[in-house]
C-alpha cells in the first residue's frame, strides 16, 4: 500500500511539485518568521530591562510624582551603598545606580539639548555588556570625562578629545555647568540609545547637579524575570513609604504589548498553515476527481472505501514529508546564514520608535525543537485536508464511474 | 448770556485738559524716580514651589544702561555669575572652561532656578521707547488709587509682548506689574513693596513673582543692602574678566 502511495506521487509530478511546494513554503515562512520575530520580541524584553527599568525599578516616590518637572532634589541618598546592599540579597544579579536627566551641551555657542546618564563606568550595562561597542576608552569613576554616543559626536560635529561644557539643572532648582573631555563612545544594538546621549560618572554629574552623591533611580536585575514579588516585598518593608519600588511590567509599554505581539506572530504562522491546506485540498480533491476511474477499478478489484482513502491520505503525508523535510533544511541554512549576517532593523523604521527596546539588528534564531514543532504540524494539517479532500471518495459511484471517459 | 456759557465752557475745557493724565509722562517719571547711574545691591532670594523652597544671596551692579554683573555670593549657585550686556547674557559657572553666551531669546530664561526671568532683573527699564503705552481705568491696589497703563511691545523680541502696570497716584512709583504673552496669556505678576529711597533714588525693598502658569509657585527678592551712583570699575562688566 505504500509502495503504491510512494509510486502514485510520482505520477503527476507536477501536481505533486505544486503540493510539496506549498507544504515547503508554508514552513518555510513559518519558521524564518517565528526565527526573525520572536528574538526581536526576546531582544527588546533584555533592552527594556538592561537599559529601561532593570526587573525592578526603585526611585524616590515624589520623584515620580513630579517626574514632570524633573525634582532632581528627590534623589537617592546613599544610592551606592543602598546598591551594595541590595545587589547582596537573593536572586539579584545587577543593580544599577543611575541619574538620567535633560541637558544642554554648550557647542559652538549654541544650547544643544541632549540626555546626560549618568552612570558608574566601572559596571554599568551600558559600559561592560557584549551588546556594546566602546570606541576610545571608558571614562574614568572620578574623572573629567564623559562618553557619548555615536549620533552625538557625528550630529555635532565633535571628536574623541574635544572638550564639552554641559549645563544642567540642579536640585535646588537652579542651574550649573562643567566641562568635561570626551574620551570615548558608546555604540549599542539598542535603539533606543542611538539619541544624543551623554554618559557621564554618575557621581561627576551628582556634583555638578548637586545631588550630593545620589542618584536618580536604581535598577536591579534579578535571575527569574518571573519570581519578582517576593523581591518587591522585601524591597518596599526594607525601604519603607518614600520610595518606589514597581517592576518594569508595571511600567514598561512593552511588556503590556508582548502577549499581542507573540500572538500576532503566530497568528501569521497559522495563516500560512492554512493557505497552504487549502492548496493541499484543492489539489487532493482533483485528484480524486481526475482518477476516479481508477479508484472504481480499484473498488471492482476488492480495494475497501476506506483503503482507497488512505492512499491518498498517505500520498499527501508523503509529499507533505518531503516538503516539510527539505523547507527544514533550507530553513535551518537559511536562518543560520542570516544568523551570522543579522537583519538590519533600521531599515525598517526602529530608530524612529521611542520607548519599545527595539534593537537595531536582529540576529534570527530558534529553538531546534521548532523545526521539529512546524515540519509536524504542516504533516499533521496536511493529513486532516486530505481527509476532508477525500470525503467524496465514498461519494464515487462505482458503475457510473466506469462508464465515464477519461 | 450766550457769551457767559462761552466762557465758562471755555474754562471747563481748559480745566479738564490741564487734569488729563499722559502714560508717557507717568512712566517717565515712575523711571526717574527708579533712574540711578550705578546700583550695587545685595539680596536674598528664596524660591518657592510645591515641592519647597531654597534661598540663595547675590550681589548686583548695575550701570544706568542696563549692563549687570551679578554673582551668587552664597547658596548651592554660590561662585555662579551672570553678565548682561545688551541683549546678551553671559554666564560663568565655576566648574566650565568656558563661558556660556545666552541669545537674547535667553532673556526669559528662568533666573537660577526662579519664577524672574533674566529680562526681570537685568537690563534698562526704558519703556517709553520699547512699549506703546495706553492708560486704562485706574484702580484700587492695597487701598492706593493706581494709574493702569497697558504696555504693548513695538518689536516681536521684547520678552513680554504685552504688560499692565498698576502705579500708585500718589507717589507715582509701581506697585504691580502683569506680564503677558502674545495671545494675552497671564503669565505672571510682580509686587513692588517695602520701598526704599536713598539719594532721591527709589527702589523696591522687596519684589515678590507670583508664577501664574505653574501652580503654587513664586519667588520673592529681599534688598539686604543698596548703594547708589558708587563708582564700579568697568572690568567688572567685561566677560574676559567673569572667570576671576
Amino acid at each position: 500500500m505504500f509502495r503504491l502511495a510512494l509510486r502514485n506521487t510520482m505520477r503527476n509530478k507536477r501536481r505533486t511539485i505544486l503540493t510539496a511546494f506549498a507544504v515547503f513554503i508554508a514552513i518555510f515562512v513559518v519558521l524564518v518568521v517565528l526565527a526573525w520575530l520572536l528574538p526581536v520580541v526576546d531582544d527588546m524584553r533584555v533592552n527594556n530591562i538592561r537599559h529601561m527599568y532593570g526587573n525592578i525599578r526603585i526611585r524616590k516616590a515624589d520623584y515620580t510624582k513630579y517626574e514632570d518637572v524633573m525634582p532632581l532634589q528627590f534623589f537617592i541618598e546613599d544610592a551606592e551603598v543602598l546598591a551594595g546592599k541590595i545587589e547582596e540579597m537573593q536572586d539579584v544579579t545587577h543593580v544599577e545606580c543611575l541619574s538620567t536627566i535633560y541637558a544642554s551641551a554648550y557647542i559652538d555657542g549654541e544650547m544643544k539639548s541632549t540626555m546626560v546618564y549618568g552612570i558608574d563606568p566601572t559596571v554599568s550595562n551600558f559600559t561592560q555588556r557584549d551588546d556594546i561597542t566602546v570606541t576610545g576608552s571608558i571614562m574614568g569613576k572620578d574623572e573629567r570625562e564623559v562618553m557619548t554616543s555615536t549620533k552625538f559626536l557625528y550630529d555635532y560635529n565633535l571628536k574623541i578629545g574635544d572638550n564639552i561644557t554641559i549645563i544642567t539643572r540642579t536640585a535646588q532648582g537652579g542651574t550649573n555647568g562643567a566641562s568635561f573631555k570626551i574620551v570615548g563612545t558608546i555604540e549599542a544594538n539598542d535603539a533606543a540609545l542611538n539619541v544624543d546621549i551623554i554618559y557621564m560618572p554618575i557621581d561627576r554629574l551628582s556634583k555638578v547637579a548637586h545631588m550630593e552623591g545620589g542618584a536618580l533611580e536604581l535598577r536591579v536585575e534579578i535571575v527569574d524575570d518571573n519570581e519578582q514579588e517576593s523581591l518587591i516585598n522585601s524591597l518596599k518593608s526594607m525601604l519603607g513609604e518614600d520610595y518606589e519600588v514597581v517592576s518594569w511590567h508595571e511600567i514598561s509599554v512593552l511588556y503590556s504589548m508582548i502577549n499581542i505581539y507573540n500572538g500576532m506572530v503566530f497568528l501569521i504562522a497559522i495563516l500560512f498553515f492554512i493557505i497552504a491546506s487549502t492548496l493541499i485540498v484543492n489539489t487532493t480533491m482533483m485528484s480524486v476527481m481526475e482518477r476516479k476511474k481508477e479508484l472504481s477499478t480499484m473498488a471492482s478489484l476488492g480495494f475497501s472505501r476506506w483503503k482507497i482513502r488512505l492512499l491518498f491520505i498517505e500520498e499527501g503525508t508523503l509529499i507533505s514529508l518531503f516538503g516539510g523535510v527539505a523547507s527544514m533544511i533550507v530553513s535551518f541554512i537559511v536562518i543560520s546564514i542570516l544568523n551570522k549576517t543579522g537583519i538590519d532593523l533600521a531599515k525598517f523604521g526602529v530608530d524612529e520608535v521611542e520607548g519599545w527596546g527595539f534593537s537595531r539588528y536582529s540576529y534570527p534564531f530558534i529553538e531546534g525543537y521548532w523545526y521539529f514543532i512546524t515540519t509536524a504540524g504542516m504533516i499533521a494539517v496536511s493529513f486532516i485536508a486530505t481527509i476532508i479532500a477525500t470525503r467524496h471518495i465514498k461519494r464515487i459511484e462505482i458503475a457510473d464511474a466506469l462508464r465515464e471517459d477519461n | 448770556m450766550k457769551r457767559t456759557l462761552l466762557i465758562i465752557t471755555i474754562i471747563l475745557l481748559c480745566t479738564c485738559a490741564s487734569f488729563a493724565v499722559d502714560p508717557k509722562e507717568i512712566m517717565d517719571k515712575v523711571e526717574e524716580l527708579m533712574d540711578f547711574e550705578t546700583c550695587i545691591m545685595s539680596a536674598t532670594m528664596v524660591n518657592t514651589d510645591k515641592m519647597g523652597s531654597t534661598s540663595m544671596v547675590f550681589t548686583t551692579y548695575e550701570k544706568g544702561n542696563g549692563d549687570t554683573i551679578l554673582e551668587v555670593t552664597d547658596g548651592p549657585d554660590k561662585g555662579q555669575k551672570i553678565l548682561r550686556l545688551d541683549n546678551d547674557i553671559y554666564i560663568y559657572y565655576p566648574d566650565a572652561d568656558e563661558i556660556v553666551r545666552l541669545s537674547s531669546s535667553g532673556l526669559k530664561n528662568s533666573f537660577l532656578g526662579s519664577d524672574f526671568s533674566y529680562e526681570d532683573l537685568t537690563g534698562d527699564d526704558d519703556y517709553n521707547s520699547r512699549y506703546d503705552l495706553t492708560l486704562e481705568e485706574n484702580q484700587t491696589i492695597d487701598g492706593d488709587d493706581c494709574y493702569v497703563i497697558l504696555l504693548k511691545a513695538k518689536k516681536s523680541s521684547e520678552t513680554y509682548q504685552m504688560q499692565r502696570v498698576y502705579i500708585r497716584v500718589s507717589d507715582n512709583l509701581p506697585v504691580q506689574f502683569g506680564m503677558y504673552s502674545k495671545i494675552g496669556k497671564l503669565m505672571k505678576v510682580m509686587y513692588y513693596t517695602d520701598w526704599i529711597e536713598d539719594k532721591g533714588i527709589y527702589m523696591p525693598g522687596h519684589i515678590k513673582v507670583v508664577n501664574s502658569i505653574k501652580k503654587n509657585s513664586y519667588s520673592d527678592i529681599t534688598i539686604d543692602e543698596i548703594t547708589f551712583n558708587a563708582e564700579i570699575d568697568e572690568k567688572r562688566f567685561d566677560k574676559e574678566e567673569m572667570a576671576w
